[in-house]
Formats: C-alpha cells, structure tokens, sequence
C-alpha cells in the first residue's frame, strides 16, 4: 500500500471512462444496421497485501454482446422475407397486366365478340354487324398478344434486375460486392484479432453485409473462433476465410433456365430476393404464358374450324368445303406467328397468344366471315350463291357456352393467377412478421436501448465523480503527512 | 428483456404501414364501388363473378334475339293475316259469280277486275319486308321474295335465331315461314289459282265448271295459309315466353354479381371508421412513446 490507495482509484477512473466511451458509442450507434451493443468487461483486482484489500478493477476487453442462435435465425429469416416479398411484388405486376374483373379485361372482350357474333347470326350481309365482329376479334387478339408480350417484358425486366453479375448495376452485382466485402473484412478481422485489436467495429460491419446477403440469395453464415464468417448458399461455401466466389448468372428468361453459377462452375440453387426472380423467371411467369397460349389457341382453333367450314353471306365457301371451287376461298379469322394465312397453336408455337392477330384478309374484307352452314341437309345453301343464312354464326356465338371453351379457360387462369397473387401475399406478411420476430429477439440481446445507456452513463458519471473524491482526498492525506514530516 | 430503442420504433413503423395498406384497401373499395378490384382480392369469387358476367351477356344476347324475333313474327303475322283476308275475299268474290248463275260479260268482267287487284294485293303482302329483308323469302339473298307474276324467288329455309341453352348453337326459333308456307307451293300457289279465275271471268263467259276448279284450288290455298298462321303464332308465343324467362334470368344473374363483388357501403365505411380510429390511437402512441427515454429527465 504504497500509494495510499491512489492506484486503485485511478483503476476506477480509467474503467468509469471505458464505461462512458462504451455507452457513447452504443448511443451513436443506436441506428446502425448490424451493430450489436457492446459493454466493458470488468474483473475486480485479486488483493495482494495481507489484509485483503482488493487492488481496483482491471479493464478486461470490450466485447459485443451477440447469440449465434438469434444471429443464425435472423440471417435466416431475412432470406425467406427477401424471397417473399420479392415474390409478393412480381404477382402484383402479373396482376396489373389482367385487370379482372374491368369492363377492359379479355374476359369482357370475349363477352363483346359472342353478343356481336349473335348480332352477326341474323343480320348476315349487314356491313355493320360484320365489321363489329372483326372489330371485337382484333381488340381481342391486341389483347391477347399485348397481354403476353408484357409478360415476357416483365421477365425480361426480372432478369436484368439479377444481372449477369458483372458491375452492371443488377442486385447479382451488389451481392458480388457484399461477398467480397465479406472476405476483405475477414482478412482484417483475423489480422486484428492476432494484433490484440479491437475487430468490434469490423464485425459489425461483416453482420450487416450477410444480413443484405441474406435477403439477397438467402445465405446461411458461420463465425469460426478466429472471428472470421464462412457464407454458404444451400451448401456451397460463398466465403471461406478471404476468399469469395463471385456468382454470375447463366441462361435467360426468355428460355426459361436464369441460373446462378459460382466461379468454379457450380450451379447453385438460390433463394432470397434474388432466388424469387429466378423462380418467376423460370416458372412462374413461362405458367402464365402457357396458360395464355392455350386461351388463344381455343379461341383460334375453334372460330377457325367454323369459318372453314361455312359459307360467307355471298356464297364464298370456307377452306374445308371448298372443293373444286376456283373463286375467293375464306381466309382464317385468326392468324399468328407473323403468317398472314395460318395459325400454328403452341406447342408448335411456343410464342402463339403473343402473336395472335386478325388475318389481313379478314380485315380489309369483314364480309369474308363465315355466317352460313355448309351445304348439306337441313339448308339449301350453295356454294357460290349468296345467302343470309346465320347458322354458322349462331355456332360461332354458342362457343360462349362451351364447357370446355375458351372462357372458361380464361376464368381458370385468373382463378390461379388470383389464388397465388393472394398467396404470394399472405406469404410476404407472414415472412415479415417472422423477420421483425427474428430480429426483435436479436436485438433483445444485442440491440441498445437508450434507457439502459443512459443509466450506465449516469452510474459511471457517479463513479467517476467518487473516484475523483477519492484522489482529492488521498491527495490532503499525503499533503498532510508531507506538512507534518 | 431488452427492447432496443431501434426496435421499439421498427415495430411501430411496421404496425402504422400496415394500418395504412388496410385504409388504403378500404378506401378503394369505396372509390370503385368493388369489392373486387383485383384477381387476388378473392380469387374464388373474381372466377364467379367472371363466369356470372359471361352469363349475363349471353343472356342478354337471347334476349335482343328474342326481341328481334318478336319484332320479325309480329309482322309477319300482322302479314299472314292480312293475306288469309284477301284470299277470303276472293272465295266470296268467286262464290258470288258461281250461285248468281249466268250473268251478262260485264258483270264477269268487273269480278275479274276485283280478283285481279287481290292479286295485286297479295303480291304486294308476300314482299313485306323487315329492316329492308323480305320477310318470306326464307334464307336466300333475294331482294324480293315473289316476281311478279307471283314466282317463288326465295328459299324453304326458315330464318332462325337463338334465344335460349339447347344442343347445337342452342334453342333455336323461326323467325318466318318460307313464302311457299303461306302462299302455296309452285303452279297450285294462290296467285296462279287466281290468275286462272281471272283469266276465267275476263272471257265473259266462264264455265262453271272452271270457277268451281278455282274455288276449289283457293280453299286449299286458304287452309295452307292458316296453317302457316298457326306455326308463326306458335312461334310468337314461345318467343313470348322465353323472353319473360329470360328477363327473370339476366336479373337473377346480375343480382348474383352484385352480391359478390359490389361493396356493402354501410359494412365499408364502419370498418374504415374503426382501422381510422386505430390508425389515430397508433399515431398518438408513437409520438408518446418514441421521444421519452430518461434522457428528457436528465438535467444537463
């Protein structure tokens, strides 16, 4: 004891001033995505005199407070919300190209070119019935086609949001950065941590990064004891120690097969925002284009089966009847894949709905629309003779019935486009409210809390005023002593 | 526990967005008058609602059809009829030159005179036309369903629409009856029995033999034209009767409709009352509850 206890109390003032840098660095930090609270670890000083009078505090390290199982189940639940709402705003896009149910919408269409086909049935030779038709056809074939030459541009947009994964600005090329940002910090913090430095600041900024990997591609992240962390996506190593593969992407959505690869030449399966693209890219959206085909296909098919085998209100037979007729034969209502003549449904016509259109022909003659029957019993229509018969019209109209006719598969699109928009939705709430669980229960550990810094500022503002106490009078004793020596 | 100060402000942040998508939902409902303003909104019912209104159309496709047809039957009945009176005319015409016995040439030709403008009549009645179409000359293009010298120029195909679900295109009615129906079938149709009455009188000094021939050629021009009648007057009534059936119909169906994707205003405004009063109480919370910490407290 042979400074009167004046070391002991410098012990003290040195851990109040740890305390107070710590609680003003949590206070700054309060906002910092990634940053986990810190606090001083103190130890008290073993007595070394035979009294037993402790020797003052000992300022061990200042270290973060974080629990690998809350850390793990956070990364893990920004990946499945970054998928989910990712996936969320893509069936809403898909969504706003059908506006069902709208005086605007295809199946509204389809209703206008039945009712004008009925019209048409017994005003067969009446210009005006004849040019609503067509013009109920074109505006529905605009639509068809316009309808799935939007999706593809939303695929298309989908894909150049990923990016090739080369600095050209797609969300591929943020999370390439953020992988290598990963492996940079791991040198550091591995560096840091064998100099004796303190890698808090480092370690936080390597959360925050796997944290946006994770809503990304939906990584998983491990911390090894030397304080480096290892990212993995569905069991391929992304970062190891300070070595990060860049990802890139193959195939393109206008094939169907957008896939990530890894430097090496692995193809990964992804999740997250990034996983969600994909997913629309390569199935979700090649569904509804499908589903789109077989509409126009039905539509096609069946009116161009009909007015092949009719008779136009001046006696021009259809394709099928034909025969050994030389005069005008009836082109087909619909047309697609750049033909003026013919239409190829898919799967021959991978692309059939988006180029579905009116036959030229059709359209500089409305006249050409089939309305009557073929000859044949039941009528005593003629090749070559006009008629006013509306039979085969009335056929055309009735496919507004059809159980298995173009409305209805129509309907069962939208029915399953609307059951995975909803889905899609329930999902990205579900995802949210987990995510903002995770992260509640992160930061119950690691998070700051205003109060509880404020209090420790206070306490150590209290020490250290009593410390100081001290010092002052430890000070008057020695002077004391030095007077009276 | 700890709550994170960030937290704190995080959850609340997250609990006003999502009152706000609620108000923002509601407040479209009201705008658009729609439940349903999106597939997603309730896939279920937009497939419904989407069927219901294809429904609705073709239903009311029936119905203008069914309106067409009254319209096409109601003249050709007024028509028929009208032809049954003249041809009625003529029997009384040629049944009044028979039992008079033998009358001096004038009188005979004076009743040739009056049958040949039945004739003309008659002619005239067989061109009715509907909307510029003649109503009896079945489905041919022809302008004109009889020449005249009273040929046949049309069809024995009856016009149809649809007016209601059947086999094929579906219930099919006639609009007409071909003119042959009406006015009799080739040499023994009502105008070439009158021409030979008239051709009879004009002589002076027809036999009697001849105008009984005549008479006895009318009556079955007069019963085939009743018949006729008959069928366009069955065929009214079906028309008639559909189309009630179908009126009941399309408002059955719109009704369905509007209960599946109107907006109950009443049920709306009450919700969007209670989500705005929330909403308000959340406001007030976090302006309470985010500035005070102990800080506040704290003298500086």
């Amino acid at each position: 004891m042979s400074d009167m206890g004046l070391s002991i109390a410098a012990s003290g003032l040195a851990a109040d001033t740890a305390e107070l840098d710590t609680a003003s660095n949590n206070l700054s930090n309060i906002d910092t995505p990634g940053y986990a609270s810190e606090q001083v670890d103190l130890t008290p000083e073993a007595a070394a005199g035979p009294l037993g009078v402790g020797q003052g505090v000992v300022v061990g390290s200042v270290s973060e407070l974080t629990d690998a199982v809350y850390e793990a189940g956070n990364v893990a639940a920004g990946g499945v919300q970054g998928a989910a709402s990712q996936t969320s705003q893509v069936m809403s896009s898909v969504e706003s190209i059908f506006p069902e149910p709208d005086a605007t919408g295809i199946a509204s269409q389809l209703s206008t070119l039945w009712s004008d086909l009925s019209t048409l049935a017994s005003n067969a030779n009446q210009v005006g019935a004849q040019q609503a038709v067509v013009g109920a056809a074109q505006s529905l074939a605009t639509s068809i086609s316009g309808s799935s030459t939007q999706l593809s541009q939303l695929a298309s947009s989908l894909q150049s949001e990923v990016g090739s994964g080369a600095a050209d600005g797609g969300t591929l090329a943020t999370a390439n950065s953020l992988l290598t940002e990963v492996a940079q910090l791991n040198a550091r913090i591995v560096a840091g941590t064998a100099g004796g430095q303190d890698v808090n600041a480092l370690s936080d900024e390597s959360r925050s990064a796997v944290n946006q990997l994770a809503s990304l591609l939906g990584v998983s992240a491990s911390t090894a004891a030397s304080g480096a962390v290892s990212v993995y996506l569905n069991g391929v190593q992304l970062v190891g120690g300070d070595v990060a593969q860049a990802l890139s992407s193959t195939g393109s959505a206008a094939t169907a097969n957008l896939a990530l690869v890894t430097a090496n030449g692995v193809t990964v399966e992804t999740g997250g925002s990034i996983g969600a693209n994909l997913t629309a890219v390569n199935s979700t959206i090649p569904g509804f284009q499908s589903q789109l085909n077989s509409v126009a296909d039905s539509l096609a098919t069946s009116l161009n089966t009909l007015q092949a085998n009719g008779l136009a209100a001046n006696g021009d037979p259809g394709s099928a009847i034909a025969g050994t007729w030389t005069g005008v034969i009836l082109p087909n209502i619909f047309v697609n894949g750049g033909s003026s003549t013919t239409y190829t449904p898919s799967p021959a016509d991978p692309d059939s709905a988006a180029t579905i259109a009116v036959s030229s022909a059709l359209l500089a003659a409305p006249s050409l629309i089939a309305t009557a029957a073929a000859p044949g019993a039941g009528n005593s229509n003629v090749i070559g003779t006009p008629t006013l018969d509306g039979s085969n019209a009335q056929a055309m109209a009735a496919l507004a019935s059809s159980a298995t006719g173009t409305d209805v598969l129509y309907q069962s699109m939208i029915g399953s486009l609307g059951t995975q928009a909803a889905d899609a939705t329930t999902a990205s709430t579900t995802a949210t409210n987990l995510a903002s669980t995770a992260s509640n229960n992160l930061s119950s550990i690691s998070g700051v809390n205003e109060n509880n810094e404020e209090v420790d500022v206070l306490a150590a503002q209290n020490a250290f005023q009593a410390s100081s106490q001290v010092v002052s009078a430890i000070t008057s004793c020695f002077q004391s002593l030095l007077e009276a020596v | 526990m700890t709550v994170s100060t960030l937290a704190l402000a995080q959850t609340l942040t997250g609990q006003l967005s999502s009152q706000e998508t609620s108000i923002a939902q509601l407040q479209q409902q009201l705008a658009t008058g729609k439940s349903l303003n999106q597939p997603s909104d309730n896939p279920a019912a937009v497939t419904q609602v989407l069927a219901l209104s294809g429904q609705a159309s073709q239903l009311t496709s029936w119905q203008t059809n069914a309106d067409t047809a009254s319209s096409w039957l109601g003249t050709a009945n007024q028509t028929a009829n009208s032809a049954l009176e003249s041809m009625q005319s003529a029997q009384s015409l040629l049944l009044q030159s028979l039992n008079q016995g033998a009358q001096d040439p004038t009188t005979y030709e004076a009743l040739g005179d009056q049958l040949q403008g039945v004739i003309s009549n008659l002619l005239s009645l067989s061109n009715t036309q509907y909307e510029g179409r003649p109503i009896f000359a079945g489905t041919s293009a022809s302008p004109q369903a009889y020449d005249t010298s009273g040929n046949y120029l049309g069809n024995g195909d009856v016009p149809t629409v649809v007016i209601g679900p059947g086999s094929g295109a579906g219930q099919t009615v006639g609009l007409s009856v071909p003119g042959t129906t009406i006015f009799g079938v080739g040499a023994a149709n009502v105008f070439a029995t009158l021409t030979a009455a008239v051709t009879a009188l004009s002589s002076g000094a027809p036999t009697s033999a001849s105008l009984s021939a005549a008479l006895t050629a009318l009556n079955a021009n007069i019963s085939t034209a009743q018949q006729a009648s008959a069928v366009l007057g069955d065929s009214s009534q079906e028309v008639a009767s559909a189309s009630s059936s179908l009126t009941t119909q399309i408002a059955s169906v719109q009704s369905d409709q509007a209960d599946l994707e109107d907006v109950n205003i009443a049920t709306v405004t009450t919700q969007l009352d209670s989500e705005m009063t929330n909403y308000q109480a959340a406001l007030w919370a976090a302006s309470q509850a985010i500035p005070e910490t102990l800080v506040k407290f704290v003298a500086p």
